[in-house]
């Protein structure tokens, strides 16, 4: 069953096409990575389909859904939760909040609910807590819990972002260069969080990374991207081996 | 130090988070109920304007510390607040429901301001509140029908029923009423979602929307809720001045209220942050700083510096 279908996607700033009729789809479950040199499209891409940016021609459907009128924060209740490359964390909240952020979406008290602190709320917060304690769990995270993101390292930062996706409980969810700044112990782990999120919790990944150790080890196929087109899309060995992707990245 | 033994989450969404805090915040409370029979009217006084001006200080917190909307604006909100509710009093509405009604007005002029507001941020939302503030002045010295334009308006005293509350005392706990009241909200706000939103949109917008928060929604509310407070410390000013004019809400006001959340800390509600209140508003009068009793800008740079010095997380921002 197919969860993502981008057909003849095009978008351009200025004069620069950035993404030239791209079209792929992935399925239910997948592990999809898109790689790329600097500039190829990939981080666009995850702009399109997260509606920060308008397509200029061709079409992008979720599950069955067309993202056309979407605005920006639906993408999130439809199912599609994202992170960025360089990590935008609330930062001066603490890794419990963060997560709790990320739960937002569940909300289904109004403002006098809140504002007065009503039973409808208290559990409802319960319920939050419950949810982002089990991501803790899935991520490590447990040391971490009360400790403000500014003070935190890079790497638990990464870590934090994809807890924060996960909270929303989506059934996609696109993450930017999860290794990037990672040591190599830290990618290691990766793998199985990644695994971990495939397997135990059922959310199909789209995935920008640049570490082929890391691309191989999980995904069920890749995309090529270069200069905003589809150079090829399949198994990460037949990829590498590309004429055309060895071209693009040695020139 | 104090190591809290936590057995399940309830425990963590309480206002008291252990039994030491409900202890002290509990003394504090019975010294606030001592002080009419140990203070004289002058202090007690003095007290309701603290108090009266913490009201409003969590209303442009919530804006200015949990959302980051600077707002150079708020005297505005106070006015508003003022005005509306000594208008509904002299139509010869009830105390209660004028104050309730000058809240929810205060409000919608919030909602309103919030529609320009929306698409400025940072340096250019501070000049566009000021703008605003500079509007309502001119409104409060030209609505002549209503305000009574430069001769000012006389606020009718406020009474419940037949019971009057000019009694300094008696509005010393009104002022005390009204500002626990608006604490717990606003405190209810931060363990809410919506409190959260808040958070969220102040320190990135960006993933903020990718988390399904509405930006727009989030920070109209933002406004609406801290026009709501300001409009409610207006409504309570308007009896401890007891006559209006416009140019009491004017410019200085409205960075006073900025100065005094940015240095009692941007982001700490309670007790420390009555405490900068206090010392700006409070100490004057206790002749801390050889002066007439005054509530100008706070004069005293070394009480200032010191306040710093003495709580350096009070003030993150500075």
């Amino acid at each position: 069953m197919t969860i993502l279908e981008l057909k003849n996607v095009s978008v351009a700033f200025g004069g620069v096409k950035a993404i030239e009729s791209v079209s792929f789809s992935m399925e239910h479950g997948e592990v999809l990575s898109i790689v790329g040199p600097n500039g190829a499209g990939k981080t666009t891409l995850f702009n399109l389909i997260s509606k920060i940016y308008d397509l200029d021609s061709g079409s992008i459907i979720f599950n069955d859904i067309e993202l056309k009128e979407t605005r920006p924060h639906e993408i999130a209740k439809l199912g599609i939760a994202r992170t960025f490359q360089n990590t935008e964390l609330f930062e001066h909240e603490s890794v419990l909040n963060n997560l709790l952020i990320g739960c937002h979406v569940h909300t289904g008290t109004n403002l006098v609910d809140e504002l007065f602190f009503l039973r409808k709320a208290q559990d409802q917060e319960l319920v939050f807590r419950k949810n982002a304690e089990n991501i803790i769990d899935l991520l490590d995270l447990q040391s971490y819990r009360n400790t403000k993101i500014v003070s935190l390292p890079f790497g638990i930062r990464k870590l934090v972002e994809i807890g924060r996706a996960l909270c929303l409980k989506p059934k996609l969810v696109l993450l930017d260069e999860p290794s990037s700044g990672l040591n190599p112990e830290e990618t290691e782990d990766l793998v199985f969080q990644i695994e971990d999120i495939k397997e135990e919790l059922g959310i199909s990944i789209l995935m920008i990374e640049h570490d082929m150790n890391l691309v191989s080890k999980t995904s069920d196929r890749v995309l090529a991207l270069a200069d905003g087109k589809v150079l090829t899309i399949g198994k990460s060995q037949e990829v590498q081996e590309h004429p055309q992707v060895i071209k693009a990245y040695l020139g | 130090m104090r190591f809290i033994r936590k057995t399940n989450y309830y425990q963590d969404i309480q206002i008291f988070k252990h039994e030491g805090q409900t202890f002290w915040y509990t003394c504090l409370l019975l010294i606030l109920f001592s002080f009419p029979f140990l203070l004289s009217d002058f202090y007690l006084g003095e007290l309701a304007l603290i108090f009266i001006y913490a009201i409003a200080g969590i209303g442009l917190m919530l804006l200015t510390g949990y959302t980051g909307l600077v707002s150079l604006g708020h005297a505005a909100f106070l006015g508003i607040g003022a005005y509306a509710h000594a208008y509904f009093l002299s139509l010869g509405i009830p105390f209660v429901f004028s104050l309730s009604i000058s809240v929810l007005f205060s409000s919608l002029i919030g909602t309103l301001l919030a529609i320009p507001a929306l698409r400025v941020t940072g340096i250019y939302l501070a000049v566009a509140t000021l703008a605003f503030s500079i509007i309502v002045e001119q409104i409060l010295s030209h609505w002549v029908s209503v305000t009574g334009g430069y001769r000012g308006m006389l606020v009718p005293d406020p009474s419940i029923g037949n019971v009057s509350l000019k009694s300094h005392t008696a509005f010393y706990f009104i002022c005390l009423a009204f500002l626990s009241s608006s604490l717990l909200i606003g405190l209810n706000i931060l363990r809410s979602p919506v409190g959260r939103a808040m958070t969220a949109v102040r320190d990135s917008e960006i993933s903020a929307q990718s988390m399904g928060i509405n930006l727009a929604r989030t920070k109209t509310i933002a406004f609406a809720i801290s026009a709501g407070f300001t409009g409610l410390a207006g409504g309570l000013l308007a009896h401890k001045i007891g006559y209006l004019a416009p140019d009491s809400f004017n410019l200085l006001i409205s960075i006073q209220l900025l100065l005094m959340v940015v240095v009692g800390g941007t982001r700490v509600f309670t007790w420390s942050y009555l405490r900068s209140n206090i010392h700006w508003f409070f100490a004057p009068s206790l002749g801390f700083v050889k002066r007439q009793p005054s509530r100008k800008i706070c004069p005293n740079p070394r009480i200032r510096t010191r306040y710093i010095w003495i709580n350096p997380g009070s003030s993150p921002d500075l």
